[in-house]
């Protein structure tokens, strides 16, 4: 963390009392002054004190205000649950270009659906039927109130995706499993507000996922898949698990130009579109 | 039947057209020609991303390809809200240099500045009316206190 200038905070005290508070976490005014600024828009005078107070502590903005804007989507967040990220919403809304149009019987499933964003997503772009799985309960009772409040349906179920037996049909699978290893948990990798806020069992996890999704993939006959990642490894991991036979797979990288996604589809399908996504 | 005939009535026989004619005034939002721009988002560093670290803001940056011009936009938390209003932005910019007169901006630029001069215009005239009355009222006051004091100086003698 860079070292606070002092003559930062004593002009950041000479524009708002409240404004040192949000600093001391920002680091940087500029994001201060605009972060007051949307706490002061979004809450009621009354619980702006203690609002700058939680985010002086590290407190993800998210929380304090309760929502995230996804796409088109405003969705409801609290603790507990992963707050979205602008690397998820980017191939969110990227895969929905890619695919465009699909008929009625289309089915995707969202596996570790969190607050339901990419879920609702889905459903909202592309019209089609869409499921969302998640193991915690938190998850899923947030991701049917995100459902109400932005009023897409969309059907949520707990499943366990590391024993999971599902049966069903689904044409495309999506998912944002936890990925990050233990040991990039551990040291300074990991922002220190992620790990005293965000709960460790949406973001730690290993190969172990990419092999239970790859397994997925093919049991419920789909097409083509997005799975979110953190390594190149985990990408390496996702192919092998598929037959190179039928399967092409690609290394999808966010505007940051990091590797961010595995994206999958199956050879001359009506998914092997998604290869424009890369 | 009278719910119907309701609305009809009450436009033929309103008197506050002019109203309506008024909003329109202004010229249209200019709009901006998708081929035209780049677009980058701007992510600051680095350093890890992803679940590893959870940003609050999101700026966007458009470049306007035929005449250079770059604008930013990170005024809200959602990204899709920021693409829009930098390209609001980024229009009125181009609509501006292509036609400095009748562009939107400095129309826009007119009329807040015709609305500072009536407003001046306004506080002026009631500021000197005041001034009026004040004088007005002392002078009268003075008059008074006069007449007062030569009808003690009358009683006296």
């Amino acid at each position: 963390m860079p070292r606070l200038s002092p003559s930062d905070v004593v002009k950041a005290r000479k524009i708002s009392k409240l404004l040192p508070l949000v600093l001391s976490h920002t680091r940087s005014l500029d994001l201060a002054s605009r972060e007051l600024g949307w706490i002061q828009l979004e809450l009621p005078k009354d619980r702006w004190l203690e609002a700058c107070r939680q985010r002086s502590r590290g407190r993800p903005l998210q929380y304090i205000l309760g929502s995230q804007p996804f796409g088109e989507l405003d969705v409801k967040c609290r603790e507990g649950v992963l707050i979205p990220r602008w690397e998820t919403e980017e191939w969110v809304l990227k895969l929905c270009n890619a695919i465009g149009g699909v008929d009625k019987r289309f089915r995707a499933m969202d596996i570790c659906c969190g607050t339901g964003c990419i879920a609702l997503t889905l459903k909202r772009q592309l019209g089609c039927e869409v499921v969302g799985v998640d193991i915690s309960e938190e998850a899923l009772e947030l991701s049917r109130e995100n459902s109400l409040r932005n009023g897409v349906e969309v059907q949520f179920m707990r499943c366990d995706v590391l024993s999971a037996d599902a049966g069903d049909r689904f044409d495309l699978i999506v998912s944002n499993p936890p990925y990050i290893s233990m040991d990039d948990y551990t040291s300074s990798e990991v922002a220190k507000s992620v790990k005293l806020y965000e709960p460790q069992l949406a973001l730690v996890g290993g190969g172990e996922f990419y092999h239970a999704l790859a397994d997925i993939v093919q049991r419920t006959k789909a097409k083509g898949f997005v799975f979110e990642l953190g390594y190149e490894w985990q990408y390496e991991t996702t192919r092998q698990c598929l037959p190179a036979a039928q399967w092409e797979c690609s290394l999808y990288y966010d505007s940051n130009g990091k590797p961010r996604c595995v994206v999958g589809w199956m050879k001359h399908s009506s998914l092997a579109q998604l290869s424009t996504l890369c | 039947m009278r719910q119907f005939l309701w609305p009809i009535q009450r436009q033929l026989f309103s008197t506050a057209r002019s109203a309506h004619v008024r909003a329109n005034k202004l010229p249209p939002r200019p709009k901006i020609n998708e081929d035209e721009i780049t677009e980058v988002f701007l992510k600051g560093g680095s350093g890890p991303g992803g679940q590893k670290i959870n940003k609050t803001n999101s700026k966007v940056q458009l470049k306007h390809l035929p005449t250079g011009i770059v604008v930013e936009c990170q005024a809200t938390r959602s990204r899709e809200q920021n693409r829009k209003k930098a390209r609001e932005i980024l229009a009125m910019k181009v609509q501006h240099l292509h036609d400095p007169e009748n562009s939107r901006t400095s129309i826009l630029e007119q009329r807040r500045m015709n609305q500072a001069r009536t407003k001046q215009k306004k506080t002026k005239k009631k500021h000197s009316t005041l001034a009026e009355e004040n004088a007005q009222r002392k002078l009268q006051q003075e008059q008074e206190e006069l007449e007062f004091l030569a009808s003690l100086v009358k009683q006296k003698e």
